[in-house]
This record gives structure tokens, C-alpha cells and sequence, in this order.
């Protein structure tokens, strides 16, 4: 008598198995992924997303940089903006033509003393600008959007998502 | 550029990455992608004009 096994109706849907990866092959895939918007998606295998992805996050960047949006430095007196110069930097590369627009120059630490008049006087420039919040709004959202395509790319190589490295149907 | 403007495409990119990263499937991710960015547009217009009343400075 052949005996069926059915799963019980009642019984929660399985979890994808979490595919037992290397620190490799879980670090590659992070890695890419901060340092281009999509790469890391792209890598494994999931194309279309991941172009579709850079496009939204550069879409993003640039409009935030053309409103006059500005990066953060991090100041010792304003704890709030270590988090988001940490944001600035989830961006990748891509955070240092912000620093570049914002700053005239590379710096992600406000100096206690020499140059900080330079650099606030910079700043006041871009706070200046009418659209400013709007545009810093949307460099940031660029930035957060960046990080959660790393964390999403570290669940896919994970296997905790579907469609693991195979060609997907979605945009 | 109007304050509309600015709101409606932010709506927009944030619905469309959101929709993107939570479905597989392409309608499924339009359709996330679609009641996130209404939800973004009459939210927002519902909370400035609950705010309206209140003194600018």
C-alpha cells in the first residue's frame, strides 16, 4: 500500500533553506553592491532588477544634487551626524561627488578649528538655496536606498530569498 | 520647481525601489510600487493640510 505524503494544509509554508555560503561568496556580492547601486544583485544573476535598481538610486542622487542637497560631515558637538555621514557613506563612490559638490573637496570630519570656518561657510551656501531640504532629502534617500540593496543583496546570496542566482521576472 | 512636483516624484522612486525589493513578480511589484506611492502623495497632502492652521512662526 503506497503511502502519500502530503504536507498538512495547516502547516506554515516552508522557508527557503539558507544555502550554506562562503564568506566569500557572501562578502563579493556585499562589496559590489556598495560600490555601484545594483551590482551586487547583478552578480547574482538577478539583472533586470539590479539596472533597474542603479537607475532609481542615480535618478535619485542626481536630483538631490541638482536641488543643492548636501552630505554630511561628522561633528564631535552633534552626535546625530555620525549616523548620517554613515548614511553618506552606504552610498559608495558615488558619496564622493556629493562630498566633491558639497565641499569643493573630500572631507567627512567637520575640524575642531582650522578650516571648520571654510567648511561651515560652505555649508551656509547650500542652506542658503531654497530647495536645499528637499534636495538633501532625496541625496539621503539615495544613501538609505543603497544600503538596504546591500542587506537585500546579503539575503539573496544568503538563499534566504527566491530565486537565487537564476534569471528573475520582475522589472 | 513646485513643492507638488518634488513630492509626487519622490513618491514615486520610493514606491517603485520599495515594490521592486519586496515582490518577484512584476504586477506584484507594480502594484506595491503603486499603493506606496499614492499612500506617500495623500498622506502627505492630508498632514499639511492638518497642519495649515497652525502659525508658520
Amino acid at each position: 500500500m503506497e503511502i502519500e505524503l502530503a504536507r498538512d494544509p495547516q502547516e506554515p509554508p516552508q522557508q527557503p533553506e539558507e544555502a550554506h555560503a562562503s564568506v566569500w561568496t557572501l562578502l563579493i556580492p556585499c562589496v559590489l553592491a556598495w560600490l555601484v547601486p545594483g551590482a551586487g544583485h547583478f552578480y547574482l544573476g538577478r539583472r533586470r532588477r539590479a539596472i533597474f535598481f542603479f537607475v532609481i538610486v542615480l535618478v535619485m542622487l542626481t536630483l538631490g544634487l541638482w536641488m543643492d542637497g548636501r552630505t554630511y560631515v561628522y561633528d564631535r558637538g552633534h552626535p546625530l551626524t555620525y549616523l548620517a555621514t554613515f548614511a553618506n557613506v552606504g552610498l559608495g563612490p558615488l558619496d564622493l561627488i556629493g562630498r566633491r559638490m558639497t565641499y569643493d573637496r573630500l572631507v567627512w570630519r567637520l575640524p575642531a578649528n582650522r578650516g571648520r570656518a571654510e567648511l561651515v561657510g560652505k555649508l551656509r551656501e547650500k542652506i542658503r538655496s531654497p530647495a536645499n531640504e528637499y534636495g538633501t532629502t532625496y541625496l539621503m534617500t539615495a544613501c538609505l536606498m543603497n544600503i538596504l540593496l546591500i542587506l537585500d543583496t546579503f539575503d539573496v546570496a544568503k538563499g534566504r530569498k527566491e530565486g537565487v542566482l537564476q534569471p528573475d521576472a520582475a522589472p | 520647481m513646485s513643492h507638488l512636483a518634488v513630492l509626487v516624484m519622490f513618491s514615486i522612486l520610493v514606491g517603485a525601489f520599495f515594490g521592486a525589493l519586496s515582490r518577484d513578480s512584476l504586477r506584484e511589484a507594480f502594484k506595491v510600487g503603486l499603493v506606496l506611492t499614492l499612500s506617500m502623495i495623500v498622506l502627505s497632502m492630508l498632514v499639511a493640510y492638518l497642519m495649515y492652521p497652525f502659525p508658520l512662526g
